[in-house]
C-alpha cells in the first residue's frame, strides 16, 4: 500500500470544509445607509429572558410606555401621560395612531396583552413590577393596579423588559417567537453569535431615522472590537478599554463618555465579630480612601470618584443627599477612638494589626483594577488587606457565610431612575439580598414610606434622611461611579451614550460628510 | 480486527458516559447556587429574590435530588433531546450545529497548515542536519511554540487587518476570515511537529535498511519517500493525532479574539453561565471527537505498519 493516496485523501477531507464558502458578512460600514455597531454582549432578539439584550437591542425595536431621557428623567413613550389615581392605581393615556410592525394597531388591549405575557414568561418580571392587575378601560387608557402602594411603577415601566410586543410576537401557546414592536426599526435577521440586523420601519410614530439598516455585530474581545473600528469594519464600538480610549482620543475617532447610574462600591460586613462591625472603623475607611487616585491609577481617568451612594450627575437624586469628605485626620481620630493605635506606620489594636478580608470578582473588567487600587491605598495608610477574587457567584458563597469584611460589587442602583429599587432590595432588614448583617428600623420605615410617595418635598426629605442614615452608619463604601464609553468613526454624527449604559438610540444618528 | 474495533467503540461509549457524569458533578460542585447563577445571568447581574428563585427551581426541576436530575437528563439525551439553552433559549442542537461547523472549519484548516508546514520544515531540517538551514528551522519552530496564542492573535490582527488590510479583523465568514485564526492555532503545533518530524526522520535515515537501499544505488529522493518516511510515519501520525486534539483548547482564546462562533467559546460561556444543557452536550461532542481522532490514528498506524495490526 502506498501512502501518498491516503495522505492526499485525508488532507482533502480535512481541508474541504475549511475552504468551503460561508455566508460572508457584507462590508456595510462603508455604506451611508447602514450603521454597524460592534457590541460586547450578544444581542438575543429571539430570546426574551436575557434582560441586558432587551435593553440595548430591543430599545430600538420595541417601545416602552415610558422612556428615560439622557438625564434619566421620565418622558413619554407609548404613553403620552400618566396619573396616579389612587395609592395603588395608575392611569396611562396611550399614544394615538401607532401601529405595530405587522400593521396591527396599538391600543390598551395590546398593551395589556403584552405586559401580561411578559409577566407570565419572565421569572423575574412579577417581582420587578409588583403588578396586581391590568385593565384596558378604553382603547386609549390603561389602568394598572399594584399589590401595595408603589410610586416607582412609572420608573419600572422604563425597564426594557416591559417593551410592548404585538400579539404576533407570540405563538398560539403564548410562547415568544420574535420581537414585533412599534419602534423605529423592524427586526429582520439574527445570525447566532454573529449579528442582528434591523431595518427602518417607515410607519414609525416618531421622527424617521436616517439609516435604512442597523447591524449589531457581536465582537466579545475588547481589543478586537476597537481594531474593527479602526479598520472601518464597524462604525461604533461600545465599551472600549480605558487604554484604547486614551489612544483613540489622540486620533480622528470620536470618543463619547457619559457618567452613568452604575456604582462600584464596597459592601461592609457589619457583624460584631468583624473589625468592620465597629461603625467608627467603617466611617474612618470612608474618610480615608482618596477615590480620585483609584480613578486615575486604575481606570486611566474613565470614571467618577464616588463620595455618595447615588451619583450627583442626575436630577432625580434627592435634594440634600449627603457626601462624605476626604478627611485623613478625622479618620485617624475615629480609629484612635475605636481603640487602634499607629505603630511603625501600621494600625494596631491589642497587638494585632488591622487586617481586612476583601472579596471581589474578576469577571467584570474594571473590578480587579479597582480592588487592587483600594488594597494599595489601604496599605499606604497602614491597614493590611487580604484580597481574594472569584466569579460573582463564587464570591457570594463567602458573603452569605459572613466570611468577609468588605465585598466589592457593582450595581446599577438607579437603572430606572428611582431610589426605591436598590435601597429596598439590598439594605432593608428583611431584604433577601441583605448579607451585610445590617439592620436599622428607622431606615426601613423611611424606605417603605418613600415607595408610596409622589415626587415632592416630602419625597426629597424622606430619601435624603434615609441616605443620611446610610452615610452615618457607613455600611457601604462608594468607590467609583461608572462612566460608560463608546467610540465612533470620524464621520458618525449625533450618537450619544445613554447614562443607563444599555439603551441605544440611533434615530438621530447620521453618517457622512462632517 | 473488526472485533477489536467494536471493543474500542464500546470503551468509547463508556468514556462518554463517564464524561457526562463528570460534567454534571463539576457543575454541582462549582461555587454558587446553580439556579441562582442562571437567573443572575438572565437578569444581567442582579440577584433574584427568594420567591423568584423558588419558582424558577420548581419550574425547571432543580429542586429534585442531583441523581434524579442526572438520570432525567440522560434519558432525554438518549432519546435525542438535548434540551434548551438557559442563556439563549434556543435548542442545544441549534447551538451546537453552528459551533461544530465553525470549529471544524477553523481547526481543520489549522491542522492542514500544521501538517504541510510542520512536515515540510521537519523534512528540510532533517535532510540538512547541522546546517544553518537546520538551525533556522529550529529557531522558527521554538518561537512558534513559545509565543502565547492571545498575543500572536492581536499582533496578527494589527499587522494583517489594520496595517496591511489583507483580511478582516474578526467575524465569521469565508477563507479571508478563517486564515488568520487558523494560522495562529497552527503556529504552536507547527513548531512541535517540525521538531518531531526532524527527529524521527533522522533516526529513520540512520536505520540499516535505509543504508542498504542507498548502497543498492536507489536515489536519495526515492529512499526518503519509500523507505525512511514510511518507517517514521506511525510515530508522526500519533503526534499529529495528539496535536489535533490539542488544537481544540488552543481554539478557545483565538475564537474569542476573532469573534469566531466556535465550540471553545461556547464551552467557556456555558461554564460561566451554568448553562448545563449546553455544557453537557459540548463535553460529549469534544469527548467524542477526541475518541474518534484516537481511533483514526490507531487505524491509520495499523494500515501503515503491519506489526501494529494486532494491537488495534
Amino acid at each position: 500500500m502506498t501512502i501518498r493516496p491516503i495522505l492526499l485523501a485525508a488532507a482533502l477531507a480535512v481541508a474541504a470544509p475549511a475552504l468551503a464558502p460561508a455566508p460572508a458578512i457584507a462590508d456595510s460600514a462603508a455604506d451611508n445607509k447602514t450603521l454597524v455597531v460592534g457590541t460586547m454582549w450578544e444581542s438575543l432578539p429571539l430570546n426574551m429572558r436575557a434582560r441586558r439584550s432587551r435593553f440595548f437591542n430591543e430599545s430600538e425595536i420595541l417601545d416602552t410606555l415610558i422612556k428615560l431621557d439622557y438625564d434619566m428623567n421620565l418622558v413619554p413613550g407609548l404613553a403620552t401621560s400618566w396619573e396616579r389615581t389612587g395609592p395603588e392605581t395608575f392611569e396611562f393615556t396611550l399614544r394615538e395612531g401607532v401601529t405595530f410592525h405587522d400593521g396591527t394597531p396599538f391600543d390598551a388591549e395590546a398593551a395589556k396583552l403584552s405586559l401580561e405575557r411578559v409577566i407570565a414568561l419572565l421569572p423575574y418580571a412579577a417581582g420587578l413590577l409588583n403588578v396586581a392587575s391590568i385593565e384596558a378601560s378604553d382603547p386609549q387608557t390603561l389602568t394598572i393596579t399594584t399589590n401595595e402602594p408603589f410610586a416607582a411603577l412609572p420608573n419600572q415601566l422604563t425597564d426594557a423588559i416591559t417593551g410592548i410586543y404585538a400579539a404576533s410576537s407570540f405563538d398560539e401557546n403564548g410562547d415568544f417567537v420574535q420581537p414585533v414592536g412599534t419602534g423605529p426599526f423592524r427586526f429582520v435577521d439574527y445570525a447566532k453569535q454573529q449579528q442582528t440586523v434591523v431595518e427602518r420601519f417607515d410607519d414609525y410614530w416618531g421622527d424617521a431615522p436616517a439609516f435604512e439598516q442597523v447591524i449589531y455585530r457581536h465582537i466579545p474581545d475588547h481589543n478586537a472590537r476597537t481594531i474593527a473600528l479602526e479598520t472601518g469594519e464597524i462604525d461604533i464600538s461600545i465599551n472600549p478599554l480605558p487604554a484604547d480610549v486614551v489612544r483613540l482620543k489622540e486620533s480622528d475617532f470620536k470618543v463619547l463618555a457619559e457618567p452613568s447610574a452604575g456604582l462600584y462600591y464596597g459592601s461592609f460586613n457589619t457583624a460584631d465579630d468583624r473589625p468592620t462591625g465597629d461603625v467608627r472603623v467603617r466611617r474612618a475607611l470612608d474618610r480615608l480612601i482618596d477615590r480620585s487616585l483609584i480613578v486615575e491609577g486604575a481606570l486611566d481617568g474613565v470614571g467618577m470618584p464616588a463620595r455618595s451612594f447615588f451619583s450627583p450627575a442626575f436630577d432625580w437624586v434627592p435634594e440634600g443627599a449627603p457626601e462624605t469628605p476626604l478627611d485623613p485626620d478625622g479618620a485617624a481620630a475615629l480609629l484612635t477612638e475605636a481603640g487602634y493605635e499607629k505603630v511603625d506606620g501600621s494600625w494596631v489594636k491589642d497587638g494585632e494589626p488591622l487586617t481586612l478580608r476583601i472579596l471581589s470578582y474578576s469577571t467584570r473588567t474594571e473590578m480587579p483594577l479597582i480592588t487592587d487600587a483600594l488594597s494599595a491605598l489601604l496599605a499606604r495608610e497602614g491597614i493590611e488587606t487580604s484580597v481574594e477574587l472569584f466569579t460573582f457567584p463564587g464570591m457570594m458563597e463567602f458573603v452569605r457565610a459572613g466570611d468577609y469584611d468588605i465585598s466589592i460589587v457593582f450595581w446599577t442602583p438607579e437603572m430606572t431612575g428611582h431610589p426605591d429599587l436598590h435601597l429596598k432590595s439590598q439594605f432593608t432588614t428583611d431584604a433577601t439580598l441583605n448579607f451585610q448583617n445590617w439592620s436599622n428600623a428607622q431606615f426601613d420605615a423611611l424606605v417603605n414610606k418613600g415607595r408610596g410617595l409622589d415626587r415632592g418635598a416630602e419625597w426629597d426629605e424622606t430619601y435624603a434622611e434615609a441616605l443620611q442614615i446610610m452615610a452615618d452608619e457607613a455600611m457601604v463604601l462608594p468607590l467609583v461611579h461608572k462612566v460608560y464609553t463608546a467610540a465612533t468613526a470620524p464621520d458618525v454624527q449625533g450618537f450619544r451614550v445613554h447614562p443607563s449604559g444599555f439603551f441605544y438610540d440611533f434615530k438621530s444618528v447620521e453618517k457622512g460628510a462632517e | 480486527m473488526l472485533r477489536d474495533l467494536s471493543v474500542r467503540c464500546l470503551f468509547g461509549c463508556l468514556t462518554l458516559l463517564g464524561l457526562s457524569i463528570f460534567g454534571f458533578a463539576l457543575l454541582a460542585m462549582l461555587p454558587g447556587d446553580f439556579a441562582e447563577v442562571v437567573l443572575i445571568n438572565q437578569m444581567d447581574g442582579e440577584l433574584p429574590s427568594a420567591e423568584t428563585l423558588a419558582k424558577f427551581k420548581a419550574d425547571e426541576g432543580f429542586d429534585e435530588p442531583l441523581p434524579v436530575q442526572y438520570f432525567a437528563w440522560l434519558a432525554a439525551t438518549l432519546r435525542g433531546n438535548l434540551g434548551v439553552s438557559f442563556t439563549t433559549g434556543d435548542p442545544v442542537t441549534a447551538e451546537l450545529g453552528l459551533r461544530m461547523v465553525a470549529t471544524f472549519r477553523l481547526v481543520g484548516l489549522a491542522f492542514c497548515l500544521t501538517v504541510l508546514m510542520g512536515g515540510a520544515l521537519g523534512v528540510i531540517a532533517a535532510l540538512n542536519r547541522g546546517s544553518l538551514l537546520d538551525r533556522l528551522v529550529t529557531v522558527v519552530a521554538i518561537s512558534g511554540m513559545s509565543v502565547p496564542n492571545f498575543w500572536q492573535s492581536l499582533l496578527f490582527v494589527l499587522l494583517f487587518a489594520l496595517v496591511l488590510g489583507w483580511a478582516p479583523s474578526s467575524g465569521y465568514g469565508g477563507f479571508s476570515h478563517v486564515i488568520l485564526p487558523a494560522t495562529v492555532i497552527a503556529t504552536a503545533s507547527m513548531g512541535l511537529t517540525a521538531r518531531f518530524v526532524r527527529a524521527s526522520l533522522i533516526e529513520a535515515l540512520s536505520a540499516p535498511h535505509v543504508r542498504t537501499a542507498l548502497a543498492k544505488g536507489l536515489s536519495p529522493r526515492a529512499t526518503l519517500f519509500s523507505h525512511a518516511l514510511p518507517a517514521a510515519l506511525p510515530g508522526i501520525l500519533t503526534l499529529l493525532g495528539l496535536q489535533a486534539a490539542r488544537m481544540f483548547d488552543g481554539a478557545i482564546v483565538v475564537e474569542t479574539i476573532f469573534a469566531w462562533p466556535g465550540l471553545g467559546r461556547l464551552f467557556v460561556d456555558s461554564i460561566l453561565n451554568r448553562d448545563y444543557p449546553v455544557l453537557q452536550a459540548t463535553i460529549l461532542v469534544v469527548g467524542a471527537t477526541y475518541i474518534l481522532i484516537n481511533l483514526a490514528v490507531d487505524c491509520a498506524a495499523a494500515a501503515l505498519d503491519p506489526r501494529m495490526r494486532r494491537a488495534v
